[in-house]
């Protein structure tokens, strides 16, 4: 059985914990950039974490459904490779290259284990 | 040079001209960061009595050596200069993430002096500095601001600190938002960036921050993580936030109504604080790397603001706005929010300057012809919130309110003044800390003026029996007591100031409550991250050298122990009502407990200036010299 991360956008408090502990396994270094998960927030009631790569359901309708909702426009400017159209966004700079490769043998995903709030979770897919 | 510590940004304002310069090994070894790097260059570059809102004063703004990593809560940022308001040193600090952007972006403090010639802003795309007009930003809101700002940069995740109309109109107590939502609120900052016709600052870093030994550090903040969500403090201030204490202090008998005349019931305070909020609240909102969370979203979705959504609504707002102006409406308090945040201005000096103008009003010393019409009845909120955009705007009465409370009260006169709780120009907290013994000296002592977030000691705010199982005595930090108060205020000022210097948020360290993280779990972060070998003593030296450097700042500026006496309705009359009527501050007692504060401190006694000895011990010797140049070590007063 392989296993996926489940993100409950409700439970994101925003805190990045994700992305410095994604930059860290990926770099050895601290910075959101470097990081293959990505928090976002539209300032309105909408958090929310995206991961960049194959092993989570990245697919455009589903994010735009669960949560990106009216906001989707905006947000679309922001969710980059992990979008099947991505020539159309803009590309913050030095992101590119970094995907997620469910980190750990077996997973053991570092997102997951830094989030505080358990809005990340490791489950079978 | 250390090359874990980012670089410095030096901004002349008047001339356009940006420099960036690696920072001192002495700076970083004695000085450490955030607040430490202001204060200290605060002493050098800002001559005392210069018009703060003059080119000559000088904006610091320092992150923290943990700023960007995964260390809890490490992403404020201290800001400083001379204070429009008290005309001494000013010092505030601001959450979200800006702090992180900065380091990312390989800064670790940004030095403006002068004056733009028209007004800008700043901005930091890492390695690229650059000075943009503002002049289409000016008069506009923060949030605007922000979005506009955002949209030209084509940067929807560049994060900002701006002012609004109120900074721009040099109102003394107009804050520093950092994005939306988040505000360096006390010491009127905000103004000074007006006085520079900076309107705002910019920053996206896509740079990283390396530590020296990566995996101990690793191991050290998970650590420190695992530490903060498992304290006493996280499951009430994880959902609560600082909304949370209020119905405590109603409890205590010490939330206060219309100017500290009376205190509220825990009905009341129910409908405004944290119970009353909740059904606002729409999530938890935490700032960047910070496990605690203690914030919030929120929504209205019934009444005349119904509608109305933003960020945060923190003990220090809500106080301010609703029952200290005697306002039972909690969704007024919501709206207000927003409009200090988009004007830009301190809700605890907006506050107080109501609640004083309000009991002016009351007791007849101004009337509707001072106002220009304006009945200033307790509780109506309408006006309340009028008023935050008159003072911002300086419009008819609001602008002599924008001069802050004291100022106000020593135009009109007539004894306006008595109403005015302060000490050294900033106002007070908006619980009634008269019988709190411990707190009102803090609040003496604290070097910007009447604050609570440098020595509060939260030991005074527990029960009996929290205090006993806690400390092992229900004497230890009792509220009615002077004695012992000197030191726990002298202890938890340098609790308060590691947390400044490292720039790790109060409320994950144990400033906030034992057991949370202390010294020794923040050197040893301290020392991964940046490769030193400091001991908690040295870095508790640090903290006591840079807190009595301030002090001495201050003195050159001609604060002295006279200085360190609140005056006004809470230290000078007995509580009117409650479970602590009668309670009052004794003059005698609190005079002995400011002596002993003064040992502890190695200040002297008669002037409470910081003395040779003491000085020279934590390697100013050469303030010593500026003292004594400038006879302030004689001075007997
Ligand atoms: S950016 Fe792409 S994946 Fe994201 S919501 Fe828009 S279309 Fe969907
Ligand atoms: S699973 Fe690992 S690589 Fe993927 S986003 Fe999480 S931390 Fe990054
Ligand atoms: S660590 Fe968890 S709560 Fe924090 S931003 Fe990431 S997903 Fe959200
Ligand atoms: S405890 Fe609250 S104010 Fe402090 S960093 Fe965390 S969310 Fe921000």
């Amino acid at each position: 059985m392989s296993k996926r991360i489940k993100i409950d956008g409700s439970l994101c408090v925003g805190c990045g914990i994700c992305e410095l502990a994604c930059s860290f396994n990926k770099v050895g270094e601290f910075g959101r950039s470097r990081s293959a998960i990505r928090v976002f927030d539209n300032e309105e009631n909408d958090i929310f974490p995206v991961i960049i790569g194959q092993f989570t359901d990245v697919e455009c309708t589903a994010k735009v459904d669960v949560v990106i909702g009216k906001h989707e426009l905006d947000w679309c400017t922001m969710c980059r490779e992990s979008c099947p159209a991505k020539a159309a966004f803009k590309e913050l700079k030095n992101t590119a290259g970094i995907y997620c490769n469910m980190c750990g043998n077996p997973p053991d995903p570092q997102c997951v284990q830094w989030c505080p709030t358990g809005a990340l979770m490791l489950v079978e897919s | 040079m250390n090359q874990y510590i980012g670089k410095m940004l030096r901004v002349d304002l008047s001339t356009g001209e940006i420099s960036k310069e690696a920072l001192d090994d002495e700076l970083v070894q004695n000085y450490i960061g955030g607040r430490g790097f202001n204060s200290r260059l605060a002493y050098n570059e800002i001559k005392p009595g210069i018009d703060p809102l003059s080119p000559e004063n000088v904006l610091l703004m320092a992150a923290g050596p943990l700023g960007g990593t995964i260390a809890p809560a490490s992403n404020r940022l201290s800001i400083a200069a001379l204070s429009p308001q008290t005309g001494i040193l000013g010092y505030a600090n601001v959450g979200d993430s800006f702090a992180p952007s900065l380091r990312w972006a390989g800064y670790e403090q940004m030095v403006f002096t002068g004056k733009s010639p028209e007004p800008v802003y700043l901005w930091i795309d890492d390695d690229k500095v650059e000075l943009r007009t503002a002049k289409h930003l000016w008069g506009k809101g923060v949030h605007e601001t922000v979005h506009q700002i955002r949209k030209e940069l084509e940067s929807p995740e560049a994060t900002l600190l701006s002012i609004g109309p109120a900074g721009e109109n040099l109102v003394r107590f107009a804050c520093v938002v950092g994005n939306l939502h988040r505000a360096a609120g006390r010491c009127g900052m905000g103004a000074v960036m007006g006085s520079k016709n900076l309107k705002s600052i910019a920053v996206r870093g896509t740079g990283t921050v390396k530590v020296a030994r990566p995996q101990e550090f690793m191991k050290l903040a998970k650590a420190a993580h695992h530490k903060v969500k498992n304290s006493v403090l996280y499951p009430e201030f994880s959902i609560k936030g600082t909304s949370g204490m209020f119905v405590g202090h109603a409890r205590m008998g010490i939330a206060s109504v219309w100017n500290h005349q009376r205190v509220a019931t825990v009905e009341e305070i129910s409908k405004v604080g944290y119970e009353g909020q909740s059904q606002y609240f729409t999530r938890s909102l935490a700032c960047y790397s910070c496990s605690m969370h203690c914030s919030h979203r929120w929504a209205i979705s019934d009444g005349p603001y119904a509608g109305e959504k933003g960020s945060g609504m923190e003990y220090g707002v809500s106080v301010f706005l609703t029952s200290i102006l005697g306002n039972f409406y909690v969704p007024s308090a919501f709206k207000g929010l927003n409009l200090v945040n988009d004007y830009g201005m301190d809700t605890t000096e907006f506050g107080c300057a109501l609640a004083a103008a309000f009991e002016w009003y009351q007791k007849g010393i101004i009337t509707k012809e001072d106002t220009g019409g304006m009945a200033l009845e307790w509780g109506n909120y309408e006006t309340i919130l009028d008023l935050i955009g008159k003072i911002a705007r300086r419009e008819g009465f609001g602008d002599l309110l924008a001069e802050g409370a004291i100022r106000a009260a020593k135009v009109i006169g007539k004894g306006a003044e008595k109403f005015v709780t302060d000490c050294k120009g900033l106002s007070t907290h908006g619980a009634d800390m008269r019988s709190v013994k411990g707190t009102i000296l803090s609040l003496g002592i604290c070097n910007k003026g009447a604050d609570v977030m440098d020595a509060a000691p939260a030991a005074e705010f527990l029960s009996p029996e929290e205090r006993k199982h806690m400390f092992g005595s229900a004497d230890y930090g009792d509220p009615s007591k002077y004695t012992g108060k000197a030191r726990l205020v002298f202890d938890k000022g340098i609790d308060g100031m590691i947390g400044d210097i490292f720039q790790i948020c109060k409320f994950n360290t144990s400033w906030a409550w034992p057991g949370m993280l202390d010294a020794n779990e923040l050197v040893d972060m301290y020392n991964a991250a940046v490769c030193t070998s400091m001991t908690k003593e040295d870095v508790m030296m640090v903290a006591e050298r840079i807190h009595t450097l301030e002090r001495a700042f201050q003195a050159r500026s001609g604060i002295t122990k006279k200085d360190d006496f609140i005056k006004g309705p809470m230290t000078e009359e007995p509580v009117a009502d409650g479970p602590l009527k009668g309670e009052h501050v004794d003059p005698e007692k609190y005079r002995e407990a400011l002596e002993e504060y003064y040992e502890v401190a190695g200040w002297d006694k008669e002037t409470g200036v910081p003395t040779r000895a003491k000085l020279e011990k934590l390697g100013l010797g050469f303030v010593a010299d500026d003292l004594e140049r400038e006879g302030k070590l004689l001075v007997f007063r």
